[in-house]
């Protein structure tokens, strides 16, 4: 067994992509399958430290180093591959089983890379696997989604190899451990990583691409990318300060674009922000106490988050939507899909027995306990309204509100199991938090439940529900309607086009006359030197020898005079 | 559930029963906030702010109201119709 922990269990991943795309059919499921389980193997008898190293011209690349940190990772990222090939079971697409299998590889590649540049690697690998996951739809706005997502997460990966270069030749070294935002290069990474994180207007590869991947797509997708920038965030710049104001915008802005958006995948993806807002809060508050609440609300996010998408995921594999204004009534002929999907949103909103109250509860805590009251109001406000679009929305509308009539039924068995997996999980951690802690990076002392604390809790939320139920019967609550709402992608996919074709009807006329103004010049110079020094002109005529040897003639008899003068 | 016809929660009545519910729930967990402030439960809080009687259930009611509120604001805003990207994108 000593030679299978020496081996890196993203290695796991990759055999089974390469398998995957030469079987077909069963065996391939059941090669899917075994990968995370492999993996899993691989990754049991490991103990801390690092076990693969390998140098390439001068630089060392560590692939394979184990830490807390590392394995709570590593492990989460085993379980959401292994539930998402389960919800993706009955798939039968060469090209999204092989990138979901490269891309849960790639995750767990990074959450054991032991230096910079080989996280680089990784994180470069999700950019490129992820992004056949949204191809895989196959409909002209999800290839114009991918493209746009392709564009940022290319940018965040530059930023983060211009970042590690300025930092590798300046301190010679790329560990990857807390830098602090002082450091040489510090900067350029902080930006990378942030784009994967979702920070506020860098966000929009997110809710634009999210909804348009295919069914089982966002599910990998929802597990991945964002949770790998935590972890990477986690541990390069723990505490540091821009953090926690960069945080508390991510889980404030989205809510209010989350009540008026009609895609429920997309309602989704603004709630994914809002969460990453307070993990992103968690890592800048630092300390023992934000940081585990902060990773172990990644590890928390990655179940509810993916049971919620798979729900929809699984309302759209039914019935071929997702609009909150085509849907509705399903819960009398999908029951489990509801009930599941309900465990999800009592979960996302923190309800006391699911896990989410432990880990939001602990960056919470932390933020009261460093005396910062308006960042802890923010928070709570952002708790709220999670309650609000994903706590009552996503469930309501899907399953609830107007009986559409549509012809539904319980998706594949697979899809449930995958489902109540995520559901029991989320459940077990809320009422047995020893199960999360003892996966957390630092030694746990807090527990979330104290009767003032679950008492404030639910007061918050039922009073939060209690609005929301009488905006509702009194028709304050906004209607579902069919539309789009302008985020910041606006700039680039219509400010940004605007002001070129503006600016070419402004300077179009200025730059033809230039030209043209140019070119007669330059043909007035042609005629010019065509005349003089033309075939036919006084400097570009041939002229006969004898007439040569007459001028030097004279010019010596010049010369000749002058210096006897 | 019947799979198909009327289910529990297509009758009005049934959603009004479930109002209710949500109403005494409310009531009930506001009624615990008295309870500490006549003394008979020492709660263990860390700021003055959480010690004010039904401040959690204030923030979370209004802070639903104003989101909703500033939500509808912001669709004025940004609100498009569907097909707003499609020419030459």
């Amino acid at each position: 067994m000593t030679a299978l922990t020496e081996l890196p269990p993203f290695l796991a991943f990759v055999v089974a992509a390469l398998l995957a795309a030469v079987t077909r059919g069963r065996l391939r499921g059941a090669v899917m399958l075994a990968a995370p389980l492999a993996g899993a193997a691989m990754l049991w008898g490991a103990g801390d430290g690092i076990h693969l190293q390998h140098s390439i011209l001068s630089v060392t690349l560590t692939l394979y180093e184990v830490d807390p940190l590392a394995s709570l990772f590593g492990w989460l990222f085993h379980l959401g591959a292994f539930i998402g090939v389960l919800y993706a079971l009955h798939v039968r697409d060469t090209t999204q089983q092989v990138a979901a299998l490269l891309y849960a590889g790639s995750a767990v590649g990074a959450a054991f890379a032991g230096d910079l540049v080989t996280l680089f690697l990784f994180w470069e690998g999700l950019t490129l696997s992820s992004v056949f996951l949204i191809w895989a739809r196959r409909t002209p706005a999800a290839s114009a989604a991918a493209m746009r997502y392709l564009l940022l997460q290319v940018t965040s990966g530059l930023l983060l190899l211009a970042g590690l270069l300025v930092h590798l030749r300046a301190t010679g070294q790329a560990d990857f451990r807390p830098i602090g935002l002082d450091a040489p290069g510090a900067w350029l990474m902080f930006v990378g990583l942030g784009i994967k994180c979702g920070f506020p207007l860098l966000h929009t590869w997110l809710t634009d691409a999210y909804p348009e991947a295919t069914e089982t797509g966002t599910v990998f997708l929802c597990m991945f990318t964002t949770k790998v920038a935590i972890y990477a965030m986690a541990r390069t710049f723990p505490g540091a300060e821009p953090l926690v104001y960069i945080g508390t915008a991510m889980t404030c802005f989205p809510i209010f674009f989350a009540v008026i958006e009609n895609d429920l995948r997309k309602v989704l993806s603004y709630s994914m922000i809002n969460q990453l807002g307070f993990m992103v809060c968690g890592i800048g508050l630092g300390g023992t106490l934000a940081l585990n609440g902060a990773v172990g609300h990644a590890f928390n996010d990655v179940l509810f988050k993916g049971l919620l998408f798979m729900s929809m995921g699984a309302v759209l594999y039914v019935t071929g939507r997702t609009r909150a204004s085509d849907l509705g009534g399903l819960y009398k002929r999908m029951p489990t899909t509801a009930a599941l999907c309900i465990v999800g949103a009592l979960t996302i909103s923190a309800v006391p027995l699911f896990s989410a109250f432990v880990s939001k509860s602990m960056v919470m805590t932390a933020a009261l306990e460093q005396d910062r009251t308006v960042i802890w109001l923010f928070l709570l406000f952002a708790s709220v309204g999670v309650l609000e679009h994903a706590g009552i929305k996503i469930p309501f509308f899907a399953f609830f509100a107007h009986d559409q009539g549509l012809d539904a039924r319980e998706p594949p068995l697979n899809m449930r199991l995958a489902m109540l997996i995520a559901a029991v999980l989320s459940i077990a951690i809320g009422c047995w938090p020893t199960l999360l802690y003892r996966l957390l990076p630092y030694p746990v002392t807090y527990s979330p439940y104290d009767t003032t604390h679950v008492v404030a809790q639910l007061q918050l939320l039922t009073f939060g529900a209690l609005a929301v139920f009488w905006m509702m019967r009194t028709g304050r609550y906004p209607h579902e309607v069919r539309a789009i709402n302008l985020d910041f992608e606006w700039v680039w996919r219509r400010l940004m086009p605007a002001t070129a074709v503006y600016l070419q009807r402004v300077f179009g006329p200025i730059d033809a006359a230039g030209r043209r103004g140019a070119v007669t010049q330059a043909r007035r110079l042609e005629t010019f030197l065509e005349k003089h020094h033309g075939p036919g002109g006084t400097l570009g005529r041939t002229w006969p020898t004898g007439s040569m040897a007459l001028w030097v003639a004279v010019l010596l008899a010049v010369f000749t005079l002058a210096y006897y003068l | 559930m019947k799979r198909d016809g009327k289910g529990w929660l297509d009758r009005p009545a049934n959603v009004t029963r479930l109002w209710r519910w949500l109403l005494g729930l409310g009531a009930a967990l506001a009624a615990l906030d008295l309870l500490a402030l006549v003394g008979l439960w020492d709660r263990h809080t860390s700021i003055g702010l959480e010690e004010l009687p039904g401040f959690y259930a204030m923030w979370g009611f209004v802070g639903i109201v104003v989101l909703i509120v500033l939500a509808k604001a912001l669709r004025r805003l940004v609100m498009r119709r569907e097909n707003y990207y499609d020419r030459a994108d």
